[in-house]
């Protein structure tokens, strides 16, 4: 059994930790009831988010309990094709807008039929690969999307998957989206890593890249007939 | 209101008075669009969608954003409808005014010149988002302005709320020299995209081709609020078509009437 490991926050229940600065209180320190926890197919332990023990703020949003994001991931992007299901995102964590971390896997494999890719805080990420079978908000279609990718990769995505496309199309056609999502995200780079489920299993590829085009014509010059246009 | 150049500062102070006692700024409406534009080999293509909007509801369901600007320059615009319209026209007449003047054809950079000079000078709330396109004796040219005056020369462009969904477009399918039928098809797949994912964007694709041989304006070019299902009125069902399951005849000749019965209600 993997230690849970320890929440900041009491919504999510103070887990009992080597050594906590601050004394628990009792009232805490166990789940109300057993019977109110629905626990996941796959055996893990579930995470109770308690809506009554959230900071009570004016706008405060019950979903989201990190107030300052400090490394962050941008797009994910996921599709259903013909042999299964492909999860894609680049390697960087940013702090702020600096390229901190430039070979983070921000898809990772849970088990045997299960990805897991996220964009956001990445200690949150980090925190939530020990606590598979997490209730929150959950979204099934045949393509997701996340971060900028909702407004990117989306249309794309909705012209030309389809369900029963071959591995080759799909790879394609992540690939565009991929593309599109660096050209016009500033928080992203140009190095990604794919995973695939199907019945044969889970992968998670290298670190690739993608060619990108940057010598069109009409960008030599843009001031050539408008001076002081950018 | 101080005459000049600069910008006039006068409510400044009462609007750090109004929120200093509490009274929440006015939230500035942004109505929701979809506009792009495309040079192509012979000239541009600009294109935007027929939505307006006033917070969630709709408000012109085929409204007109690619303005009038010169024979050879238009204008598509995104952000406040009023800004925009206001904006545009004030630019077509001193266009105007300056070909009186001048004898010649617009030049992209006049205008181009007097609506950044015009939206710097209201340091950004003038919200008029612009995608201004033309053709001049330089050629082809497409700019994009922000409403707090900064422009953008470039070969392909999109603005709005639908900017990234239209964007994503042609990012995919961009090439130089384009002929004009791919130009007009990458401009229109630009637009659905932005009116099928966008929820701020909606109705038709109206397109406008400017060439040096004059301006196309193709108004609803595609005309997606096509109505794909009449509704007959009156309805008329077949016999046959509920089934019966019981049937019970009563004669009126059995009915009694009642004398002196209190009258029917009727108020």
């Amino acid at each position: 059994m993997i230690p849970r490991p320890t929440s900041h926050s009491p919504a999510l229940g103070w887990q009992l930790g080597p050594s906590l600065a601050h004394p628990i209180p009792t009232a805490y320190a166990a789940p109300s009831s057993a019977a109110d926890v629905c626990t996941p197919s796959c055996g893990a332990q579930a995470c109770m988010v308690d809506g009554n023990l959230l900071e009570k703020q004016a706008g405060a949003d019950p979903r989201q309990h990190t107030k300052y994001p400090y490394v962050t991931g941008t797009s994910v992007i996921g599709l259903k094709y013909k042999d299964g299901v492909m999860i894609v995102a680049d390697t960087l964590g940013a702090y702020g807008s600096t390229k901190r971390y430039k070979s983070m896997d921000r898809v990772v494999k849970v088990n045997k039929h299960t990805l897991l890719g996220a964009g956001g805080e990445i200690s949150d990420f980090q925190y939530i690969q020990g606590l598979v079978g997490m209730t929150g908000t959950h979204y099934t279609d045949s393509h997701v999307t996340s971060g900028f990718a909702n407004a990117l990769a989306r249309p794309l995505l909705r012209a030309q998957q389809r369900d029963d496309m071959s591995e080759e199309k799909a790879l394609a056609l992540l690939h565009e989206a991929l593309r599109v999502c660096y050209y016009r995200d500033k928080q992203s780079i140009n190095k990604f890593t794919v995973a695939k489920a199907t019945k044969d299993g889970v992968t998670v590829s290298e670190p690739f890249s993608l060619d990108t085009r940057w010598d069109y014509k009409l960008f030599a010059q843009p001031t050539k007939w408008a001076v002081g246009a950018w | 209101m101080s005459e000049g150049s600069g910008f006039n500062f006068d409510l400044c102070k009462r609007n750090a008075m109004l929120s200093a006692k509490g009274v929440p700024p006015p939230r500035a409406w942004s109505t929701g669009t979809t506009i792009a534009g495309v040079i192509f080999k012979d000239g541009v293509v600009l294109g935007a969608d027929t939505r307006s909007t006033a917070g969630t509801t709709v408000a012109d369901k085929n409204c007109e954003k690619i303005h009038y600007v010169a024979d050879n320059i238009k204008c598509c615009g995104a952000g406040t409808a009023a800004d925009t319209e206001a904006v545009t026209n004030m630019v077509a007449a001193s266009l105007q005014l300056h070909r009186y003047a001048t004898g010649r054809q617009s030049r992209l950079v006049t205008a181009l010149t007097m609506l950044k000079q015009h939206l710097f000078r209201y340091q950004g709330y003038v919200s008029a988002a612009l995608v201004l396109g033309g053709v001049d004796l330089n050629g082809p040219h497409l700019f994009t302005i922000f409403p707090h005056g900064s422009t953008d020369s470039l070969p392909f462009a999109t603005m709005g709320s639908g900017s990234l969904n239209a964007m994503a477009m042609f990012e995919s399918n961009y090439k130089d020299d384009m002929t004009r039928e791919e130009a007009i098809d990458l401009v229109t797949r630009a637009i659905k995209s932005g009116i099928y994912n966008d929820l701020g964007s909606g109705s038709n694709v109206d397109l406008c081709v400017i060439t040096k041989d004059g301006s196309e304006y193709l108004r609803n070019h595609e005309y997606l609020m096509d109505k794909t299902y009449q509704r007959k009125f009156p309805v008329v069902y077949e016999k046959g078509t509920a089934p019966v399951i019981k049937e019970k005849m009563v004669s009126l000749a059995d009915v009694q009437v009642l004398e002196g019965a209190a009258p029917m209600d009727t108020s």
